[in-house]
């Protein structure tokens, strides 16, 4: 995601929040050194890797480390074999002397190529009034350096020039590798934008003012005109081909197609589309040559909506976060003071070398990185992995709600429901064929576009062989009431609808029809009469039709230990077949306040509340709920109420998210338990003067790679953690060709050298 | 001295298991050459920067192994001790390789390789420096190999030796991985299979000397008496 596409006050790197202001914004703003670094590397990167001068920078600098250590070693291992007569010669005294002049030379180089930048960092965060451990942590290098350099200089004994080179390396490799983690966790995000195409056929750059038909424009290729995604406008009819993604949301002018919209509307089976129908940026035209009139500017579209959505979502601050920061702001005061305490004990004992290593140990061991990154890592890994699988999440607190819920109630039409309703019974009058009424009832219910019209069609032709419909004469549709019609001017009426309907035609009921009618209603069905001459000739009841995976979900649900209920406005008598159909307990005949009565109520008895609906009718119950999940957003992620936006209707992606938030609160408490404990039990030993400042270095950055990895597990989706155990397994019965660990398929590749 | 010899085979025999590996780098390294003389050039110092890792690996352990032998002397002669970790080291690694033991490997690429980004640039990288600094950072990449025969060195005990010990093992690499990167396949798969089990039973061969070796002197007191290191105080 690019800074200027979105006003988001964030790092020009990872996107991550800046900790304050900067005083211009020209200038570009780093969350951390490390992004600072990695910013230079990726914009270096960019010039045809003529000039990787920060990265060569880092890697000369660790090749000269390597040489600073082995020399410290050799120089070591000579205080070891000083009592052998033969080293103890001039030749090796003089030879050793070298070393240290060498381990100078080579150390001074290493803070020439290192120091600059994190010189550069610690001074930005000077002019910001911030104190960052990294400005300390230059403070300790160089008065290492310049204890080491009059040590040589005035033939002192101790040097710690491989202290000075393994601590700028370490915390420069370290936070270059943080900024990478972190750039890698907001990649979800930034494949969504990368869906949109970068330019798009403009056919024409007004809309067709004359309103005349579409399939009158001709279109020509040397009409089209590419035009860059930026410079789309409203009004602009632009023409995408098969295979093609549409650049911009529109209306479809010309031509059809199956078109994909998985991405925004949740829509896994491609849907038809002709001329009149939306479609929405960054959906693939699968088959057809459509011209579609942009009706959003490309940028302000759906899609991007749902991006800037899921950005803000990550950004903020959530409530876990901040309260691992106001742990952070007292840790930088709290650490100067251990380690000049530490300083001054151990100059105090030992002298000033010691002094300055044990505090320069504590300043390492207590950089407080890890402790920074462990909650918004795994917060942005997790938000961007739910926005590829079509959950949006609207806040990062909504992660940590959902993880503590105890209760899942959903609401019931829409949600558990399909909506439509399908014919449950049907009962025709004794004594008439029950084919024949069908068959009438198909022919009016043909002419209808109501839902119970739909129902009876497709009962009608799931039971009867049907190969044409009669088309019927003098079709009246009463709203509210049902269809009028004839089968031919000079045949009598026929009534399809409601009891209602039945009774302003004066049609009789027999006792068997009474019987029926008053069976249906007592189960607190929906019912549709029909009847003709006279008489109501049949009864058809209806239900409504569960979500294919509404069963399993609610199953898992209980079984994962969560109380499951459902609130709907619906007549009890009809809900009392959903609870046995479920066996989930159902409160029913619910006005809009009770439900939120029925919430709190569930909430005092069992724990925090998730509520599941479709986010338009049960707006305030989802507001009141701990975390309102809303079904089928699609492209309207603008549902305030919803703290959680499906944008499809899939049931399974309830429980997909709960469990989601769980393994991301898992990995939160993993990343802060890790943090706290390493740096506790780290000062503790470094105040001691227990631990040398090089391992202090290694563990600082072995610290920040356990958070990055542990948080990147979350970004990772379910099939490729599949595919993995898989390759693993397969690495196992092939053991003869090793795998890389930097490119895993490179050891297949080179089965074939 | 004599196990400088018998490393530097060890190198030879096992650059058929480093083809599996470090293959593939040699190759991406020399498809940057614009003709062969200079593809050979590439290779060599892509494989001085490797070795000089491997150098550097071996004086650590040679210098972490003298350490050991300080603190412990007075109990144990630590060197024998080492020599028979290593011995045993090797020959878990040869059995690996030569697939008499099999292992569960932990689901290694689950984990997302941070490091693939730093060492990648230094492979597609233009400039001599960068085919060093990519040698130098290939001597680094985890390899049951390089870890058995650094623990060879340490027990030597001794910073030269050590270094000469990985010096060997890595020269001993060399020739096949220039000739490889240099894009001959001189073996086919199936001669490289076959090569590769010799070299593990090599391995093996080098694991059970080291334990015989440290069987042999386990008893006898450590040499010498040193203050402590400075890396590990």
């Amino acid at each position: 995601m690019t800074s200027d596409a979105h006003d988001h006050s964030g790092c020009d790197y990872c996107g991550l929040p800046v900790a304050a202001s900067p005083s211009s914004s020209d200038t570009p703003q780093f969350c951390c050194f490390g992004c600072r670094v990695a910013s230079a590397i990726a914009n270096e990167s960019g010039e045809e890797g003529r000039n990787r001068w920060t990265l060569t920078r880092l890697g000369l600098a660790i090749f000269f480390t390597m040489n600073v250590m082995v020399f410290t070693l050799a120089l070591w291992s000579w205080d070891v074999y000083r009592s052998d007569a033969a080293l103890s010669s001039r030749s090796a005294s003089a030879l050793f002397e070298l070393f240290r002049y060498l381990s100078m030379l080579l150390s001074s180089i290493v803070v020439l190529m290192l120091g600059g930048p994190l010189l550069e960092n610690a001074y930005e965060n000077l002019r910001r009034r911030i104190v960052t451990t990294d400005l300390l942590i230059v403070a300790g290098v160089v008065a290492a350096l310049i204890y080491s350099f009059s040590s040589v200089l005035t033939g002192g004994r101790h040097t710690y020039f491989e202290v000075a080179c393994m601590v700028l390396v370490g915390v420069t490799l370290g936070r270059w590798l943080e900024a990478v983690g972190k750039l890698r966790t907001t990649n979800a995000l930034r494949s969504l934008e990368k869906l949109l195409p970068e330019s798009a056929r403009v056919v024409a750059r007004i809309a067709n003012p004359s309103g005349a038909p579409w399939d009158g424009f001709a279109v020509r290729a040397t009409e089209e005109e590419s035009v860059l995604l930026d410079d789309i406008e409203v009004g602009h009819i632009i023409r995408v081909l098969p295979g093609e993604r549409i650049a911009a949301d529109g209306v479809i002018r010309r031509g059809q197609a199956a078109v994909d919209e998985k991405i925004v509307t949740g829509e896994s089976t491609p849907s038809i589309k002709e001329a009149g129908d939306q479609v929405y940026a960054g959906a693939l035209n699968q088959d057809g040559d459509l011209l579609v009139e942009v009706t959003a500017p490309p940028r302000g579209g759906a899609l991007l909506r749902i991006i800037d959505a899921v950005t803000a979502a990550a950004t903020a601050k959530s409530r876990l976060q901040t309260t691992a920061d106001r742990i952070a702001g007292w840790f930088v005061p709290g650490v100067v003071v251990i380690a000049l305490a530490t300083f001054a004990v151990h100059t105090s004992i030992a002298g000033i070398g010691d002094g300055l290593m044990a505090a320069l140990a504590v300043l390492l061991i207590a950089c407080p990185c890890a402790l920074g990154i462990a909650t918004p890592l795994a917060v942005w890994a997790a938000v961007g992995r739910a926005s590829s699988a079509g959950v949006l999440f609207r806040h990062g607190d909504a992660l940590q709600q959902l993880a503590a819920a105890r209760v899942i109630c959903f609401d019931k039409t829409g949600t558990l429901t399909s909506g439509e309703p399908i014919v449950d019974q049907f009962i025709a009058e004794p004594g008439e064929p029950a084919d024949d009424v069908l068959r009438a009832a198909l022919m009016l219910a043909a002419s209808s576009t109501h839902a119970f019209s739909s129902a009876i069609r497709k009962h009608a032709f799931a039971r009867l062989d049907v190969t044409s419909i009669p088309y019927p004469t003098e079709l009246e549709t009463r709203p509210g009431r049902g269809v009028v019609a004839k089968l031919n001017h000079s045949s009598g009426a026929i009534y399809l609808g409601s009891l209602a309907l039945m009774e302003d035609a004066g049609l009789q009921r027999s006792p068997s029809m009474r019987e029926a009618i008053v069976g249906v209603c007592q189960a607190g069905k929906s019912l549709v009469c029909i009847g003709w001459d006279g008489n109501v000739r049949g009864v058809f009841s209806f239900r409504e039709q569960f979500r294919n995976e509404a069963q399993s979900s609610l199953d898992g649900l209980h079984a994962a230990g969560f109380h499951v209920a459902i609130l709907t406005g619906d007549h009890a008598a009809r809900t009392a077949s959903i609870e046995r159909a479920l066996g989930i307990a159902v409160e029913a005949e619910l006005m809009p306040e009770q439900k939120l009565a029925a919430i709190r109520d569930l909430r005092h008895k069992y724990g925090p509340v998730v509520m599941v609906g479709d986010g338009i009718n049960d707006a305030p119950a989802l507001a009141e709920a701990d975390v309102g999940i809303a079904m089928g957003c699609g492209a309207d992620v603008s549902r305030e109420a919803a703290d959680v936006c499906l944008l499809g209707d899939n049931l399974e992606q309830v429980g997909w998210s709960i469990d989601l938030a769980k393994r991301t609160m898992r990995t939160v408490r993993q990343n802060l338990f890790w943090a706290f404990s390493y740096n506790g039990i780290g000062i503790l030993l470094a105040a001691a003067g227990l631990l040398n400042p090089v391992w202090a270095a290694v563990a600082m950055v072995g610290s920040s790679l356990f958070v990055i990895s542990n948080s990147l597990r979350l970004s990772k989706s379910e099939d490729c953690e599949r595919q993995a155990a898989e390759r693993a397994e397969q690495q196992i019965s092939d053991s003869s060709v090793s795998s890389c660990p930097i490119f895993p398929e490179s050891g297949s590749a080179s089965s074939t050298l | 001295m004599t196990a400088l010899p018998l490393v530097f085979i060890a190198g030879v025999l096992g650059s058929s298991h480093c083809l599996g590996m470090c293959g593939p780098f040699a190759l991406t390294i020399g498809s940057g050459a614009a003709d062969w003389k200079a593809n050979i050039g590439r290779q060599v110092i892509y494989t001085v920067g490797r070795v000089f890792t491997y150098a550097v690996f071996g004086a650590v352990a040679g210098a972490a192994g003298l350490y050991l032998q300080q603190q412990v002397s007075a109990l144990v002669n630590a060197a024998a001790l080492l020599a028979i970790v290593a011995g045993l080291f090797l020959l878990y690694q040869g059995l690996l390789a030569a697939r008499v033991i099999r292992r569960r490997t932990p689901n290694a690429s689950a984990v997302p390789c941070l490091a693939g980004d730093f060492f990648a640039t230094f492979l597609k990288s233009p400039g001599l420096h960068n085919v060093f600094l990519a040698g130098l950072f290939t001597g680094m990449l985890p390899c049951g190999l390089v870890y058995g025969f650094i623990a060879l060195a340490a027990s030597s005990g001794d910073l030269v030796m050590g270094a000469g010990l990985m010096a060997a093992f890595g020269f001993g690499t060399a020739p096949v991985m220039i000739l490889t990167g240099c894009g001959s396949s001189l073996l086919s798969l199936a001669a490289r299979k076959h090569i590769y089990r010799v070299a593990a039973w090599c391995v093996i061969v080098t694991g059970l000397i080291s334990i015989a070796r440290g069987t042999g002197f386990i008893e006898l007191p450590g040499w010498f008496t040193a203050t402590g290191c400075p890396l590990c105080d």
